[in-house]
């Protein structure tokens, strides 16, 4: 080292001299010591006043971001939800529609977003209606799967050709039961639309053995998003296809990944354990049954978070609500951590963690999905009152399971 | 003075507001003040939301404007004061404690636990009525055509021997009151099957050469004539087909609320219920099987003797007539239990 005051800290980085500052030796360079203070000073003033600078240029633009407030307390939704349940039980499956609008009001209006809370207006006794509508289809279709495997592939094509009517028509429904700050959204319908991008593209995707469904998913988040309006404002959403083949194929590695760095261990272990205990081969297959649904699920969790995760990121990112845009920050082995977690602990509770799951998952949804508000909020206009459609395409879609996209 | 927010219904502006409920009854008023303006309502013209938990309510105002009652407590207090009652208010109540949480859990498990294994069942039973036996025959109408192809091969049984085979399950298909006229025995060298023997829902009952052989007289073959009659006479494939549909209904109705993960949790207890269900059919047709050998004095034992016998030719873990059929010790020590002592 040299004389002491000689240094010129104005070239470090500011890593450097955070690092310089824990190593100096006060006594012997007090010139030095005070010059790395000094500087490590202006530093920071100028990192405040660049903030500040951003600050104000974005409050000049009126940029503001807005992150959603999700306020459910998993406590007292365990009580609305088990009520629920005891009251659907009771009453023969009667209660589960009103079951349902009392849930959704629970998680809309635990919504807030700029101050203001999310509001559900589903009415159940439509939905009651849709739910026998469901009903007596779920059954139609188990009982064909019983009679005979014809029975079963008419009931499936009978099902995939209603299924864009079907997505058309729950998006519908819930669109416009939702409402913020006294406006309603709504959702345009395009059956035609949805025919050619579920159908369409669906078809495209399998025939080239999955080599298209990239295009596929993006046509459909698009759709979906984009026939949904606020008030009389539409969305847009223009996600790049690029992503979602990256995400395909990083898929397609973990999931290659996975089977070899568990699968095959795992089969060995159990099959040496099962000779070795000298288990019949009956109670080796089950248990290895067991095992492998275990690991199975647990894998499909862990790629489902992934998967979920990029794909959303890069829709909502690219999502716009006039001037307004949005960013998703949803990370993947957070996501596959909730997932795994709630399955695990479902499993364990016999349901009974059910409330949490799910308000742990919402949360965690809802608050990495912010809105970019660039200018006002306030200046949305309502548009004509859209008259709410039965609750059946909305309920049969839940029934199959049937994925309309989210 | 309660707090809010007033929405106006054209735009999606918020402004900040006061509100008051003034008198009671059907005169009940809101007064709402909101900057310089001043608005009355009659209670009676807004539409009340429902709230949920210690979320915010929300008021409809006519016009189209609305409000986000901000102190909650505050209003509900109001209301009250006003004797304006809301519909959930029974409901609020039952969330609200942790007593009635208590109880709804318990509620739910008894409840779920008396229907899936009372309920549907009995639920099942009755239903069938309404359903024509003739359906029956629809359910897996095609099963023998493809047990054919794939394992069955032509009986090897002498004609006189299948005649004969055929007189003696006529006999137990007498007593199977009026649909017993429809059910007709067939036989089949099993191949890969085995010793077996069931019923098919048309009213086919399939017998295996093996288990011919196997068995050492007829009044063997009665006992498992009876028991695969008793499946067709209490209509089980039907029955079945029934049961575990409304059981995969409740099922999804229950867990299938979390997206996604919750189709793998929803299949474990579908299977456990129909493995469960199945095991009750088994225990119907036995009982049919045993009422039937003690009204023609065939003695349970030759049953009992001939599923002993199965066992020690197949071993715990073969396929066939005892994968199909189980608690086979179980049914064993039933059978000589209540067998008459000579």
């Amino acid at each position: 080292m040299g004389t002491d005051g000689e240094i010129d800290f104005s070239s470090y980085t500011l890593e450097q001299l955070e690092d310089a500052l824990g190593r100096i030796d006060r006594s012997l360079y007090p010139r030095n010591y005070q010059k790395l203070v000094m500087e490590l000073e202006r530093r920071r003033e100028q990192a405040r006043a660049s903030q500040a600078a951003a600050a104000a240029a974005n409050a000049a633009a009126g940029i503001v971001r807005h992150r959603p407030q999700f306020t459910a307390k998993p406590e007292e939704y365990f009580r609305i939800w088990i009520v629920n349940l005891a009251l659907t039980i009771a009453t023969l499956g009667i209660y589960s529609a009103w079951a349902k609008v009392r849930k959704l009001r629970y998680f809309y209006s635990s919504t807030t977003l700029a101050g203001s809370a999310f509001g559900y207006h589903g009415d159940p006794v439509r939905i009651l209606r849709g739910r026998i509508i469901a009903a007596v289809l779920a059954a139609a279709y188990f009982g064909a799967s019983r009679v005979s495997p014809l029975g079963t592939l008419v009931m499936l094509v009978v099902i995939g050709l209603a299924w864009p009517w079907l997505l058309v028509k729950s998006r519908m429904f819930t669109m416009r039961v939702t409402s913020w700050r006294g406006l309603r959204f709504d959702f345009a319908p395009d059956y035609a639309g949805a025919y050619r991008i579920l159908l369409g593209w669906g078809a495209l995707a399998i025939l080239s053995l999955g080599i298209l469904s990239p295009w596929f998913l993006r046509e459909r988040y698009r759709f979906v998003i984009a026939r949904g309006r606020y008030g009389s404002t539409a969305f847009e959403c223009n996600p790049r296809v690029g992503r979602f083949y990256k995400t395909m194929f990083a898929a397609i590695g973990l999931g290659l990944v996975g089977a070899i760095a568990l699968f095959v261990p795992m089969s060995f272990v159990l099959v040496t354990i099962a000779s070795a205990a000298g288990a019949s081969k009956a109670v080796t297959g089950a248990v290895s049954a067991v095992a492998m649904g275990g690991l199975y699920a647990v894998w499909l969790s862990v790629l489902h978070g992934y998967v979920q995760s990029r794909n959303l990121n890069e829709v909502f990112g690219k999502t716009e609500l006039g001037p307004h845009r949005f960013v998703s920050s949803l990370a993947a082995h957070t996501l596959a951590g909730i997932y795994l977690s709630n399955l695990f602990l479902i499993v364990l509770t016999l349901g009974f963690y059910t409330p949490w799951a799910q308000i742990r998952l919402a949360r965690y949804r809802l608050e990495c999905t912010e809105l970019e508000a660039h200018g006002s909020l306030d200046e949305f206009a309502a548009a004509a009152a859209a008259p709410v459609p039965a609750a059946a395409g909305e309920e049969i879609g839940s029934v199959f399971d049937l994925d309309f996209g989210f | 003075m309660i707090r809010a927010q007033l929405y106006d219904g054209r735009t999606s502006a918020s402004r900040e507001a006061q509100l008051l409920v003034e008198g009671g009854g059907s005169f009940a008023r809101l007064r709402i003040e909101a900057g310089a303006t001043e608005t009355i309502v009659p209670l009676a013209d807004v539409a009340i939301g429902e709230r949920v938990g210690e979320t915010n309510r929300l008021l409809h105002l006519p016009g189209g404007a609305s409000l986000e009652v901000l102190d909650n407590t505050a209003f509900d207090e109001a209301l009250a004061a006003a004797e304006v009652h809301t519909p959930e208010a029974p409901l609020r109540r039952l969330e609200g404690r942790w007593t009635y949480a208590l109880i709804a859990a318990l509620a739910t498990v008894a409840g779920s636990v008396l229907f899936v294994r009372d309920g549907i069942p009995a639920l099942a039973a009755h239903a069938v009525r309404y359903i024509p036996e003739s359906v029956d025959s629809y359910i897996g109408a095609d099963s023998l055509a493809v047990l054919d192809r794939s394992v069955f091969h032509p009986s090897a049984l002498s004609a006189e021997r299948q005649a004969e085979l055929g007189r003696v399950f006529a006999e137990v298909a007498a007593d199977a009151g009026a649909g017993g006229a429809r059910y007709r025995l067939v036989l089949r060298a099993g191949g890969s099957a085995g010793a077996n023997a069931f019923a098919l829902p048309s009213g086919i009952v399939v017998l295996t050469d093996q288990l011919e052989e196997l068995a050492h007289d007829d009044d063997e073959l009665r006992g498992v004539f009876a028991h695969e009659v008793g499946h067709l006479v209490n209509r089980h494939a039907m029955r079945l087909l029934v049961q575990t549909s409304a059981s995969a209904l409740l099922v999804v109705g229950v867990f299938g609320d979390v997206s996604g993960v919750s189709t793998l949790a929803a299949t474990a207890p579908t299977v456990l219920l129909n493995a469960a269900y199945s095991r009750n059919a088994e225990r119907e047709a036995d009982a049919f099987a045993f009422s039937w050998m003690s009204r023609h004095g065939v003695k349970p034992d030759h049953l009992a003797d001939l599923l002993e016998r199965l066992a020690a030719a197949h071993g715990d873990t073969a396929g066939g007539y005892l994968a199909s059929h189980p608690d086979l010790r179980e049914r064993m020590q039933a059978f000589r239990r209540d067998a008459p002592q000579p």
